[in-house]
Order: C-alpha cells, then sequence, then structure tokens
C-alpha cells in the first residue's frame, strides 16, 4: 500500500462513524442504501485527498466533501427532500416523539438544512461556514433567521 | 429551556448516536474499492482532457492562429498552451490537469497523452 493511500486509510479509519452517520440519517437517508452512499462519499474523498492538504480541520473536510457528494446523489436520482417523514425516520429516532420537528428540518431547502444538521451537532458557525462555502456572517444570519421560522412552524 | 430547544438538541443527539457497523476488513475492502474506483475515474476525465485539447490545437492549426506561447481557453474553460514545433503543435493544459501532448497538422496524436 503506498503512504498517501495508507494515510488515506487512517484518515477513514478516524472518520468512519461521521462519514456513516451522514450517509445514514443525511435527508433521513430515505433516498439511497447507506453502503452505496458510504461507497460513494469514500470515492469523492480519495479524489480530493491529494489536495486537500489540511487547510481545514480533518472532520469539516471529510463532512463538506460528504454533503456535496450526498447532495449531488439526490439531484442525480432525482429525488426531492421528502414532503413526508419517509420509511426509515423510525430507525433514527425510534421511540421519540418529536417527529413533528424533524419533519420540519428535513423539509429545508440547502444550505439552510446543512446549516441546522450541523449546527445541532455542535458545529461552530466558522466550520459551518466552511463546510457550506460561506461566511462566519451569513452562516449566523441565515440560522438566526431558520431557527426563528422552525420555531415558528413548531409552535403552531 | 424551551421545548423547542429541547427536542433540537434530541434531533441533534439522535444523528450523532450512528456508528459505522463495517468490520475492519470490511472497511479495507471499502477503501480498496474507492481508491481503484476514483483512479478509474480520474484517468477517464484525463483522457476526455485528452480530446478536447488534441482538437483545441488541430482547430488553430487550421485557422493559422496559433503563435508561440498563445494561450487558449477550451470550451470547458481550462487554459492551456499552444505552440508550434515545425509541421506540429504542442499543446499543454496549464490546469495541472496532466494533459499534454503533439498533434500533426491534420490533428493526429503523435505523441503525448497523459503525464
Amino acid at each position: 500500500m503506498q503512504a498517501d493511500e495508507k494515510a488515506f486509510r487512517e484518515l477513514i479509519g478516524r472518520q468512519r462513524d461521521l462519514i456513516w452517520a451522514l450517509c445514514r440519517t443525511y435527508r433521513l437517508g430515505a433516498a439511497w442504501d447507506t453502503e452505496d452512499a458510504f461507497h460513494e462519499v469514500l470515492v469523492a474523498l480519495w479524489q480530493g485527498f491529494g489536495s486537500y492538504g489540511g487547510r481545514s480541520s480533518e472532520r469539516t473536510w471529510v463532512y463538506r466533501v460528504a454533503v456535496n457528494t450526498l447532495n449531488s446523489l439526490l439531484r442525480r436520482r432525482g429525488n426531492q427532500p421528502a414532503p413526508e417523514m419517509p420509511e426509515g425516520y423510525e430507525r433514527v429516532a425510534a421511540g421519540d416523539d418529536y417527529p413533528d420537528l424533524a419533519h420540519l428540518i428535513e423539509a429545508l431547502p440547502e444550505p439552510d438544512y446543512t446549516i441546522v444538521r450541523a449546527h445541532v451537532e455542535g458545529y461552530s458557525y466558522a466550520e459551518i461556514g466552511r463546510i457550506c462555502g460561506l461566511s462566519v456572517g451569513a452562516v449566523s444570519m441565515r440560522l438566526v433567521r431558520v431557527l426563528r421560522k422552525l420555531r415558528k412552524q413548531y409552535n403552531q | 429551556m424551551s421545548d423547542f430547544k429541547q427536542q433540537m438538541q434530541r434531533y441533534g443527539r439522535s444523528l450523532g448516536e450512528q456508528r459505522c457497523p463495517l468490520s475492519e476488513a470490511e472497511l479495507d475492502r471499502a477503501v480498496r474499492h474507492a481508491v481503484w474506483n476514483g483512479r478509474r475515474s480520474v484517468k477517464s476525465e484525463k483522457r476526455r482532457d485528452v480530446r478536447v485539447w488534441k482538437y483545441v490545437a488541430a482547430a488553430c492549426v487550421a485557422a493559422l492562429l496559433v503563435p508561440a506561447g498563445f494561450l487558449l481557453r477550451s470550451a470547458e474553460g481550462d487554459i492551456g498552451t499552444v505552440s508550434i514545433d515545425g509541421q506540429q503543435v504542442v499543446f499543454a493544459c496549464n490546469r495541472g490537469c496532466g494533459v499534454e501532448g503533439t498533434v500533426d497538422m491534420l490533428g493526429n496524436m503523435v505523441k503525448g497523452g497523459l503525464r
């Protein structure tokens, strides 16, 4: 195994749970087979690995590439964000009593969905900006606006 | 804490609770496949670039448009250099995609291709 392949394998080992979680739950993973999506993301990561160069944190870079790949998959397959809670939701939030909020979040357009998702996963504004290609100010502004809208819809 | 905030936090936790179920052997296999597939698609993209530049170069020769070092932009937006060497045209994509080569005045590839 060549040195860059070895480094790539190590990176995937460190980030496997993140990649899997995105493939499994991004748009609730309803549009694809998780293992197929996982493979597509690995290919995209490998293709970008040579030019990654550590400019952003590893986790942020992996997140961005995975989100871009999954959005491409959605476009390629002609799938739109599900208007109804898709089959598989129960796998993500079994037994929980908040389907309405998840439903509302899943229905958000891009990049709002990714911004909200990354926010609830604990990413900083700067990291979300790098993931979505937005400035920190733009992330902050969009997030405030989207959360306000979600809260209003949720409380109705 | 408001109900909305609590539900947001729970939603976030449910996303983060996913664990990759692949064994080390399965993960190794997936990485090997990704490396192999990734290389194959890059190669295919470069072949397309070779075709693009070959025809760009030939078209410039036909139109007598090519002073040495002339900069060109392909239909796909790549910048490249074309120069005349005797009866042949040398072309190279400056984007760093690895395409370079020489075509004769009829547009036939004499040498080159992928670096």
